[in-house]
């Protein structure tokens, strides 16, 4: 699905280049990719494949050092160029992010309800209390059983599938129009992974919101993500329709990655079996 | 029953158990030094008279059985009999109830003034890590720390009083002034409490110096536990969440980075306070500041055992009475450990 008029964000020519005891490295090089609107975009890949930077550099959380070039397009402005202040009104606000472990995103601190209403406070202007029922709606939403209670609680008296439950909420509390997910079902269990994406997908359809998704679980992509881009060693090589990419893969690369999901598939399958 | 409130009672009684352990070890001392109770308090013919020396060892139950020695020896600590200063001839409570209040004097101030200051340029450091300002920054901490007590005290002296004429020459008040009526053994609350406003003034003219001493050589050993610690935080992923958050710094730095960052910064405080309260001897002796340092160093020079043993025993509640104030304060701050 894509789209004719302007894309929501535009990634053109992106490079990161980390600086090392040996010389400067590119993490990610002249890489462009293209969200619509209301797409839900996949970024896959081997991990250290430049993925998360991609990402960082939308966000400005780049590494201390790491520089980014090119140009990041989102409603009409480069984000590249942006001030830190001028950043500060687009991300939490327009983009938000959703990181791989939620038990070293959330502050643990702070309560839940705090760290729901804290930007949407910001970026809103709106009262405590109607950022307070926001919060109480936004748990709803993400299906947080008993949503009054647990603004109050904090992030270690959660489950980690609730946790990320959390996160996802506090990423869609001012209504970004693109969200960011960073191997959001990595660090869970698989248990809950499933439950997770369900929730992704249902969110997509519900609130319109377009999606970055990042994994490199390309079964999880195969669920989720109208367009796949396939990353290694710090650029795309291939991209295109999700289903057209798994079934008739072009790069050899993304052959290797089908196979070697397909082996694991199949250890897990054989371990499954093995068990009593 | 409150987890707080539950917890609270817990740390009490193991530190109860611990200032036990404390009596023992003391009272062990005392035993284990070797001297003749009998020798060092009655005359030598006294002493040469069996009949009279029998009656003194019975009079002070030496020669009861060593456990009921001990029995009796608590039984004395538990009624605030700490025995008796041979350097003072006063019973070592009412000495430290002297002493102490001006060591708190200084003390407390000076931990205040040290905990602003170094979580200010330590939070700062961190921020600006491996810039001038963090470099800058540290080498004055080193510098801080690197320089003796006494040396610090003595330039300071010597500049504050005698080049500028600032600040008195040490002690507590000057001699025009009598000490106000003893209530907390402070001399500036216990004016402000009698209302004499001019001694008041004059007690908190002496306290500047002394305060200031200890406030910069405590900001020195505090503002690295701070920097690292507020390091630690920066790097924390919590707070790569609030930067993607689009927070104002003001929030990120206040409400996210400094709260995290208090907890190690809380122990470390909780030991130095405990420290500054166990008197600054070279401090006190340069100011002459008749605090506990200087009590404790006289009673070790003149081996005054009772006022050694009290000056122990105290100390020894002030370590634990702190650690518990500590271990409250954290789980005030960090729900995880209240939950526990």
């Amino acid at each position: 699905m894509t789209t004719a008029a302007d894309p929501l964000l535009s990634i053109e020519g992106l490079s990161v280049t980390m600086p090392t005891p040996s010389g400067p490295v590119e993490l990610v090089h002249r890489t462009d990719i293209e969200i619509g609107e209301g797409e839900i975009v996949g970024l896959a890949g081997e991990s250290g494949s430049g993925k998360t930077m991609t990402a960082s550099a939308i966000m400005g959380i780049l590494p201390p050092g790491a520089r980014a070039g090119g140009r990041i397009m989102f409603e009409g402005r480069d984000l590249l160029s942006l001030s830190r202040a001028e950043l500060d009104t687009v991300r939490g606000n327009r983009i938000a992010i959703v990181f791989q472990d939620p038990s070293a995103a959330l502050h643990p601190l702070l309560t839940i309800g705090t760290q729901l209403t804290e930007h949407l406070i910001h970026h809103k202007g709106v009262t405590k209390k109607q950022a307070n029922a926001r919060a109480v709606e936004l748990l709803d939403l993400v299906r947080i059983r008993d949503p009054h209670h647990a603004v109050k609680a904090f992030p270690h008296q959660f489950s980690g599938g609730m946790r990320q439950r959390a996160a996802i909420a506090i990423a869609l509390a001012c209504e970004p129009r693109l969200l960011i997910a960073d191997e959001p079902t990595t660090a869970l269990d698989v248990t809950v992974q499933a439950g997770i994406l369900r929730l992704f997908d249902r969110l997509a359809r519900e609130t319109g919101v377009s999606m970055l998704f990042i994994t490199h679980d390309l079964g999880v992509m195969n669920s989720i993500a109208d367009r796949t881009y396939v990353f290694k060693d710090g650029t795309v090589v291939e991209s295109g329709v999700t289903t057209t990419i798994l079934n008739e893969p072009s790069h050899e690369y993304t052959k290797a990655l089908i196979a070697s999901r397909a082996q694991s598939l199949a250890e897990e399958r054989v371990q499954q079996e093995a068990r009593p | 029953m409150p987890p707080l409130l539950k917890m609270i009672g817990k740390r009490l009684l193991s530190a109860l158990v611990l200032l036990w352990g404390v009596t023992v070890v003391t009272f062990l001392l005392v035993n284990v030094v070797p001297g003749d109770a009998a020798a060092a308090n009655l005359s030598q013919q006294a002493y040469d008279d069996p009949e009279i020396r029998a009656a003194f060892e019975a009079k002070w139950g030496l020669d009861q059985p060593i456990w009921v020695q001990y029995v009796r020896y608590l039984g004395n600590i538990l009624q605030g009999d700490l025995g008796t200063s041979q350097q003072t001839h006063r019973p070592v409570a009412e000495d430290l109830g002297q002493y102490v209040p001006a060591t708190i004097e200084i003390a407390l101030p000076a931990m205040a003034l040290a905990i602003v200051i170094a979580v200010g340029l330590g939070m700062l450091a961190a921020m600006r890590k491996n810039r001038p300002t963090d470099t800058g920054i540290r080498s004055a901490a080193l510098v801080g720390l690197s320089t003796p007590p006494f040396w610090l005290a003595l330039v300071a002296l010597y500049v504050f009083f005698y080049l500028l004429g600032w600040v008195p020459n040490g002690g507590r008040l000057s001699n025009i002034y009598d000490p106000p009526p003893a209530v907390t053994g402070m001399y500036t609350v216990d004016a402000a409490i009698a209302g004499q406003w001019d001694v008041f003034g004059d007690a908190l003219w002496h306290l500047v110096l002394p305060v200031g001493i200890l406030t910069a050589l405590t900001v020195s050993g505090l503002l690295r536990f701070v920097r690292s610690a507020m390091i630690e935080v920066l790097d924390a992923e919590y707070i790569r969440s609030a930067i993607a958050k689009g927070l104002p710094r003001r929030i990120i730095t206040w409400r996210h980075v400094f709260r995290a960052g208090l907890l190690p910064v809380l122990t470390v405080s909780g030991l130095m306070l405990a420290s500054l309260l166990g008197g600054a001897v070279l401090v006190e002796q340069v100011l002459s500041w008749p605090g506990l340092g200087q009590y404790a160093y006289k009673s070790a020079i003149s081996l005054d055992l009772q006022a050694i043993l009290g000056v122990t025993l105290f100390i020894a509640v002030v370590y634990t009475l702190i650690n518990l104030l500590v271990d409250v304060l954290y789980s005030v701050i960090d729900p995880r450990i209240g939950a526990k």
